[in-house]
């Protein structure tokens, strides 16, 4: 034990609780559970409403904690924790007590719903306004909007008005002359039918005949954020409606040509045309007709009229909503707050029940394969039908996508539909948008993945669902940091009773323990781990731990001055047989917290952690703080042979002195 | 100070008397009794009110909530009446049933915060399944790790302990009727890893000194076993007495406050567990290696030589802890026995 080599192990290691030190009074902070700050935490566990699970319910899962976690947005929670444990979903939301709400809104299933599009109502317009708003202010972060959990949600076999996605809102204007001056006419709706030609089509950035306006490319990838939007004042309106279109997919008969799609051939007329502009159901309007599609809401008449057609003969859901909508607190939003579009649909000919699977697939471009069942099939051959020929007659001819009352995607019908006869048996090919393919293969895959999701309507049962009041967390807290100064003011007690001098070396080895264990705990913090009161419940039992890798030391360097050695070999020699004892017991308890960690679930998780970091750490300091604490002194001749002898209560040794 | 000498080998009928009974005890209680089993095993809501405002008593509670819609209620008052604990029948939150009972608890209590924790009926299948999972990983551990370090016969005896620790933890846990939730067997988990690491300590020493049977103070391995574990006993109090420390500490924190169940489970669990620990370690573990390796023909052979060299039975067992002192001194004047070349420590 070299002299130097002690010098420099205990240097470095005050080093490091220096900056520890200095961390701390800078103002980190260790990230607290739940069972400590206040809050909602739950488990849920995914049932099937029916059939087994698919190979692929963890993707569904994530896709259901997308939707979950996009509802929790406007419970105003601030950092709402939402993942996936296993087939489990992880719920925690800090601060909140409202426990029916928070059960409300993630128990409740995601609808998929395959909707007719009627009509569509633009922010600003009167109609819009009727209806309760689709977003709200987030309680969490004003400025920014979430989804209003209240927004209008028609039942499946009821016909009324969705909203549009998120992504792609716009802002309003609420007066005839284009007063928002940042926004370049050419992008905004008009709030009154009269100047339509100056809006924007709702043609993507894609197609190069539109007037080139639109916001740059990036903006309309849905991953957009709409807080964004705020600041950007130029927004694409409904880019995917105008590149997605529905065609039939081929049938598998045909022969084998140079066709795109891989596996099966296509029928030259029920080949799926490169969406484009051709297929941009708005670009070939006229002023008049784009008006009276606005307009129509606004000229009073029933847009729902045409909804019976959607369905075959003798179905009828169609129920006539107005007058019996609850009656919801209006949501007053700031003057420029980008909304999204508004949908008026028909009720739902079908619904994610009838989908048999969805698949991206890649010809022209990406694409999603839809595969429906039975009577799946045979409602969207009459809906598609029926939509060819609206689109024939210069309507939108669109149907849209709608997944928890929300419209992900509205495809049109592809020009080689022929008014009447519709798309028949039972599957069809989505064309995605996308200015790239890459971007396109990752819509598709989006795509795909909402209507599987949608297929398979899970339920988020709670397993275990807790709240934890704010006053009782912090009660906990300082109740759990108490024990752990008595605890350690016992043990410090207790040594220097037994030990003395070297009883102080320990105390300070247990001081510096504490202060990396704050420390690490804190950084641990950084990277997503929250101490719980089983946490702290496991560093205080490495209190002891801590403190029997001194007394292993001390006791064994007292063995040797027995046997009659001098000091400064006791200690090195001491310490070597007390370190590789230490090592064995460290690494058995090292190994029971690991086991316990990935055995463990929820909150107890962080009691195996902290114990099996602690144990690392008591090796660390024995090795780099006891260790050459201990040596100088023994070198220097403070710790003598007597002393370490004599420090103890108990009749002296009588071996030696014998 | 000075090594004891405490006969620990001699006495193991005693001790395997003692430990029978406490097993005994402790089975019938199992039995007799059965655990209580928290919410997190059995599925269940309970309710932890703050605050509260009104004279109440258990009874008043268990009505109130009953009245609402809960089944098999349970009430406690704790926290001098300032706090209650209500568990029932699980309740999934949201449904008509728990607002009600919710808000019925809050109306007669006056309280100021009622917390809710619901776990529902298939969890617990769930955990107890990890729980089982993880004790038997442990074992398997725990005996591949003694058989790969010290001997095999040795980790038989420590499991041996093992079991004896957790049969009576969980025998007080039913006697005393306090509940047992996860985080208990978290903390019977870890009391393993104690358990073993005593264990191992003690076996150690007694693998040290093996290399020493035959000599004065380890003539029998017996002896030699009684020597190894009060060379360390001190040590083990020692280190037993300062983990018990802070663990008591959070044991008396964690019955006093009103929503620190986690700490109480925890504590309780590893207090007894510990304590235990060490007491199996000398008690049971060693005394049982002793004896199962006596009946070794080696074994056997070197107690009939020391026999032949010093005599009566008794003094091959009890310590002699200063001729095995001697025996180990690196600097004499004499030498012990007439084996020149054995090396001296």
């Amino acid at each position: 034990m070299k002299r130097n080599n002690l010098i420099t192990s205990l240097v470095s290691i005050l080093v490091v609780v220096a900056a520890v030190i200095g961390f701390l009074v800078a103002g980190a902070r260790p990230q607290l559970g739940l069972d400590l700050q206040g809050g909602i935490s739950a488990i849920y566990t995914p049932v099937l409403d029916e059939g087994e699970a698919p190979d692929n319910l963890a993707e569904i899962l994530d896709e259901t904690i997308a939707i979950v976690r996009s509802r929790v947005d406007s419970l105003g929670v601030a950092e709402p924790d939402i993942s996936r444990q296993g087939t489990d979903v992880l719920v925690q939301l800090p601060g909140l007590q409202d426990a029916d709400r928070a059960q409300e809104v993630i128990g409740t299933t995601a609808k998929l719903a395959f909707r007719p599009v009627v009509g569509l109502l633009v922010p600003g317009s009167p109609g819009y306004d009727e209806t309760p708003s689709c977003i709200i202010e987030d309680p969490a972060s004003p400025g920014s909007y979430v989804l209003n959990p209240d927004r209008p949600a028609p039942p499946e076999t009821q016909q009324g008005v969705v909203c549009g996605p998120l992504t792609v809102a716009q802002t309003p204007v609420e007066t005839p002359t284009d007063t928002e001056s940042d926004t370049p006419t050419d992008t905004e709706f008009p709030t009154d039918t009269t100047s339509p030609t100056d809006a924007a089509s709702p043609a993507d950035t894609a197609s190069p005949t539109e007037t080139s306006s639109t916001t740059p490319s990036g903006s309309d990838s849905p991953s957009e954020d709409v807080q964004s939007l705020g600041d950007a004042d130029v927004v694409v309106v409904a880019a995917q409606d105008a590149t997605e279109t529905v065609t039939e997919a081929p049938s598998p008969t045909d022969s084998a040509t140079a066709s795109e799609r891989p596996s099966e051939t296509a029928n030259p007329t029920d080949a799926p045309t490169p969406s484009g502009t051709e297929t941009d159901p708005f670009a070939d309007l006229s002023e008049e007709e784009l008006a009276d599609l606005l307009g129509q809401s606004q000229q009073g008449g029933d847009p729902y009229a045409e909804c019976p057609s959607y369905f075959a003969e003798g179905a009828d859901p169609t129920v006539t909503p107005e007058g019996d909508a609850p009656a919801v607190t209006p949501v007053t939003l700031p003057a420029g707050a980008p909304q999204p579009l508004k949908y008026q649909v028909c009720a739902a000919p079908l619904t994610g029940d009838n989908i048999d699977d969805a698949r991206p697939n890649l010809s022209n471009q990406w694409g999603v394969g839809l595969d429906l069942d039975g009577p799946g099939g045979d409602a969207f051959g009459v809906v598609t039908a029926q939509l060819a020929c609206d689109r024939d007659a210069g309507g939108l001819g669109q149907f849209a996508i709608v997944l928890d009352d929300v419209v992900e995607s509205a495809p049109g019908v592809n020009d080689s539909v022929p008014c009447g006869e519709g798309i028949t048996g039972g599957s069809a090919t989505i064309t995605v948008g996308g200015s790239s393919l890459d971007e396109q293969e990752a819509e598709a895959q989006d795509l795909a993945l909402v209507l599987r999701t949608g297929a398979l309507p899970l339920t988020l049962v709670p397993s275990t669902f807790q709240t934890v009041s704010p006053s009782l967390g912090s009660q906990s807290l300082q109740n759990g940091l108490l024990a752990g100064l008595i605890g350690l003011f016992l043990v410090a007690i207790y040594l220097i009773y037994f030990y003395r001098l070297l009883g102080l070396i320990s105390i300070a080895a247990l001081s510096i323990f504490g202060i990396m264990m704050y420390g690490i705990v804190t950084l641990l913090g950084e990277l997503g781990f929250a101490l719980t009161l089983a946490g702290i419940a496991g560093i205080i039992v490495s209190i002891g731990i801590t403190a029997d890798s001194s007394i292993i030391f001390f006791e064994r360097i007292r063995d040797e001055v027995g046997l009659g050695k001098t000091m400064r070999s006791a200690v090195s020699k001491s310490f070597d047989s007390a370190f590789r004892t230490n090592l064995a017991g460290n690494t058995v308890t090292a190994s029971a917290a690991l086991i316990l960690y990935f055995l463990a679930v929820g909150p107890v998780r962080g009691f195996a952690l902290t114990l099996g970091l602690a144990t690392l750490l008591d090796i660390v300091i024995l090795y780099f703080f006891t260790r050459p604490v201990v040596g100088l002194l023994a070198g220097n001749k403070t710790l003598t042979a007597k002393s370490v002898r004599g420090a103890t209560a108990a009749p002296l040794r009588s071996g030696g002195a014998s | 100070m000075r090594t004891p000498s405490f006969d620990f080998v001699g006495r193991i009928r005693t001790w395997v008397a003692i430990s029978l009974i406490a097993f005994l005890i402790s089975l019938t209680a199992l039995g007799v009794r059965q655990l209580n089993l928290s919410i997190d095993f059995v599925g269940g809501t309970s309710y932890t009110i703050e605050g509260v405002t009104t004279d109440i008593t258990a009874g008043d509670l268990n009505s109130a909530a009953e009245g609402a819609g809960g089944v098999d209620v349970r009430s406690q008052i704790v926290d001098d009446g300032a706090g209650a604990l209500v568990r029932m029948g699980a309740l999934e939150p949201g449904t008509d049933a728990a607002v009600a009972v919710e808000q019925a608890l809050t109306d007669i209590s006056g309280a100021s915060q009622v917390d809710v924790s619901f776990v529902g009926p298939t969890w617990g299948d769930r955990i107890s399944a990890k729980a089982l999972q993880a004790l038997v990983v442990f074992l398997i551990v725990v005996a591949a790790y003694i058989s790969f370090r010290l001997q095999y016969k040795m980790a038989m005896a420590a499991i041996v302990a093992l079991v004896h620790d957790v049969v009576i933890t969980i025998g007080v846990y039913a006697i005393l009727g306090f509940t047992v939730s996860p985080n208990t067997v978290i903390a019977l988990l870890t009391i393993l890893g104690y358990s073993l690491y005593d264990s191992v300590v003690v076996f150690d020493r007694i693998e040290e000194n093996t290399a020493f049977l035959g000599e004065p103070g380890r003539r029998t391995y017996s002896q030699m076993v009684n020597l190894s574990m009060n060379e360390v006993l001190w040590r083990s109090l020692n280190t037993s007495l300062t983990s018990l420390l802070p663990v008591g500490a959070l044991l008396f924190l964690g019955s006093q406050l009103l929503g620190a169940t986690t700490l109480r489970d925890l504590a309780l669990a590893l207090f007894v567990g510990m304590a235990l620990g060490t007491y199996s370690s000398l008690f049971v573990a060693g005394p049982m290696l002793a004896w199962w390796k006596e009946q070794e023909p080696e074994m056997q052979t070197l107690r009939e030589k020391a026999r032949r060299e010093v005599g009566e039975d008794d003094d091959l067992i009890s310590v002699d802890p200063e001729a095995a002192v001697a025996a180990r001194k690196p600097i004499t004047t004499e030498y012990v026995r007439g084996d020149g070349k054995k090396k001296r420590r």
